[in-house]
């Protein structure tokens, strides 16, 4: 697919390495965040890890961004198809961080579901989001079209559930500590998991259906 | 999409290796245009040599000729490695050739500030793309405002390129035995023979071999750029990235003068310093050592042009194209003041057509086509 060309480039090749560190630092920000939220660590103690590894990810960022800029101006416009897809997923990458942030602001206010009743499901959704950022990591750089559609449909998936998830807090009568706190976090892992969706979906659709359906909707939200 | 491949992407396709070997053959035939076109100046008749010296014999007629002939080949590696022909052949001296290359150099940067072009709808951005392309254009007219009154008022570029040329093979006025120009002999008697049995000896011939030399020359030249350009693409961003971190000065030049020799030309290296420059990425102050680089590497051209001639002279011809601008890099960029000068020249202009963009379609033709085109038309 659209990727093709950019494999033949080392320099591009750079590129997708570091896309590799971002989402690593991603995920660390993402696992640190949930323990806060989960597993009783302490938010104070964590707070100048993500917020440190938040300011490596946005540098990781703008790095991408002058790298592609001299590679296009070395190369020219052959590649330019995979330099506009690398330059999408970098930004996704860097939100999935600012999201993964946002967690961390929730256990930062002093909310603490280590013994919440909902905390085994919440940790079954922490543990399959926290793998699927490293495998998004993998679909990508391998360019493998099944793989991409199979983990883009199980991103999907998992989007639904965390809407009926805040659908049923809209409606609940449980009070605002317990629902709010749940809705911004399905909220953010939805959109964690969207952006995911979207790195997959740059394997698999041509490049103007990134982030759409084959029909031309727009997929999950971001 | 097969029909907006570019020259490049279709050599790029080719093994490494066939690319090598092809910069090799192409090399052969850039040498062998050079051959041509000595050939070809030798069989035209004396007259005819005499009416082409007059035309530059006039320093400034020089200058503006050599501007124009490389705004119209859009390289100046062309243009001196044409000069280096003529002054191979004996048909201008190297007092006469000196101005032209100084030109040359002068020509050379309407292509970068052309690539500016291309951010004319972002303001900013195009500030920034012409301030970053004009730099090259102040350096260079700065440079022969300095030193083309020098040189003729002393000659002393001129001096020190026959001292090396001396040193190195040989006084002027002998003949030395070229490798390089026995090695491109045969082709160049087999091309002489095979026109000489259709037009005949004399002007005719000369004309159709001058023809074919500048035809190889250019053809041979923008094939070796291109081809060395895939060769090269991932070191030449390589270098870039290393001067970013390096944050411009002296390896800034060195890798402007490296990416030059490897591309063998000049205009690559500095038109791919203006989009990034135009994005923000690099600051002026730092494309500014890639270009002044870019100007050194550019003069390699020309020596290796050199070595398809028998005459010292085209050697100290090319070896004064490298004294010149290694000259001016050591007035205008060592010390901060002088560095200043074609760097505020350069926002100057830039801050000008970012308030009024149609101004610099304005500076490229009446700088580089209209003054060139009065002055030769006044001297002449």
């Amino acid at each position: 697919m659209v990727l093709e060309v950019f494999r033949q480039s080392d320099r591009l090749q750079k590129v997708s390495d570091q896309i590799t560190r971002m989402l690593n630092e991603s995920r660390h920000v993402f696992d640190e965040a949930m323990s806060a939220l989960l597993a009783g660590a302490d938010p104070a103690a964590l707070d100048d890890d993500i917020h440190g590894t938040d300011r490596r990810i946005n540098a990781l960022e703008q790095e991408i961004r002058r790298e592609l800029v001299i590679h296009t101006s070395v190369r020219g416009t052959a590649d330019i198809t995979a330099v506009l897809i690398l330059l999408m997923v970098g930004r996704k990458i860097e939100r999935m961080g600012d999201n993964a942030k946002n967690i961390y602001d929730i256990a930062a206010q002093g909310i603490d579901l280590a013994e919440a009743p909902d905390h085994a499901e919440l940790a079954g959704y922490r543990d399959e989001v926290s793998q699927a950022i490293t495998r998004a990591g993998e679909v990508f750089n391998s360019g493998d079209v099944e793989a991409a559609r199979t983990f883009a449909e199980r991103m999907v998936q998992l989007q639904r559930e965390f809407d009926q998830h805040v659908d049923t807090l809209i409606v609940s009568d449980a009070p605002s500590t317990h629902g709010v706190p749940r809705a911004l976090l399905y909220r953010y892992l939805k959109r964690i998991v969207a952006n995911l969706e979207g790195m997959a979906s740059a394997v698999a659709n041509p490049f103007d259906l990134i982030d759409y359906t084959p029909e031309g909707d727009e997929q999950g939200e971001t | 999409m097969d029909g907006r491949r570019t020259l490049m992407d279709r050599i790029g396709v080719l093994p490494r290796s066939v690319r090598g070997v092809l910069v090799l053959v192409l090399l052969y035939l850039f040498l062998t245009g050079i051959g041509l076109l000595e050939a070809g100046i030798k069989g035209l008749g004396s007259d005819v040599q005499e009416r082409l010296f007059e035309q530059v014999a006039n320093p400034l007629s020089g200058l503006f000729v050599g501007v124009l002939a490389t705004v119209l080949v859009q390289s100046s590696s062309v243009t001196t490695s044409t000069i280096v022909g003529l002054v191979g052949a004996g048909l201008i001296s190297v007092e006469s050739a000196v101005p032209m290359v100084m030109g040359a150099n002068i020509g050379t940067s309407v292509t970068n500030t052309l690539a500016s072009v291309g951010s004319i709808r972002r303001p900013e951005e195009f500030r920034r793309a012409v301030a970053a392309a004009t730099v090259h254009d102040f350096f260079n007219v700065l440079a022969v405002a300095v030193l083309l009154p020098l040189e003729l008022a002393t000659g002393v570029l001129a001096r020190v390129g026959t001292a090396i040329t001396d040193v190195l093979v040989g006084q002027a006025g002998t003949a030395f035995k070229s490798p390089v120009k026995e090695a491109v002999k045969a082709p160049v008697e087999a091309i002489e023979g095979l026109f000489g049995a259709g037009f005949g000896t004399g002007t005719a011939q000369g004309i159709v071999l001058i023809v074919l030399g500048l035809g190889l020359i250019f053809v041979g030249l923008t094939f070796i750029t291109t081809t060395m350009k895939s060769l090269v693409a991932d070191q030449l961003e390589e270098s870039l990235n290393r001067v970013l971190q390096a944050g411009g000065g002296v390896v800034a030049l060195g890798v402007g003068l490296v990416m030059t020799v490897a591309v063998q030309s000049s205009s690559i290296t500095t038109s791919v310093m203006v989009p990034i420059a135009a994005a923000g990425i690099l600051s002026l102050t730092n494309v500014y050592p890639v270009t002044l680089g870019a100007n050194l590497g550019t003069t390699v051209t020309a020596l290796i042009a050199s070595l398809a001639t028998n005459r010292p002279e085209a050697l100290t011809v090319a070896l004064v194209h490298t004294l010149f601008n290694a000259a001016g890099i050591t007035i205008f960029y060592p010390l901060r003041p002088m560095r200043a000068i074609p760097l505020r020249l350069a926002e100057g202009l830039a801050t000008i057509c970012g308030s009024n963009r149609s101004l610099l379609a304005g500076y490229i033709f009446g700088a580089f086509v209209v003054l060139p085109l009065a002055v030769i038309a006044i001297l002449s």
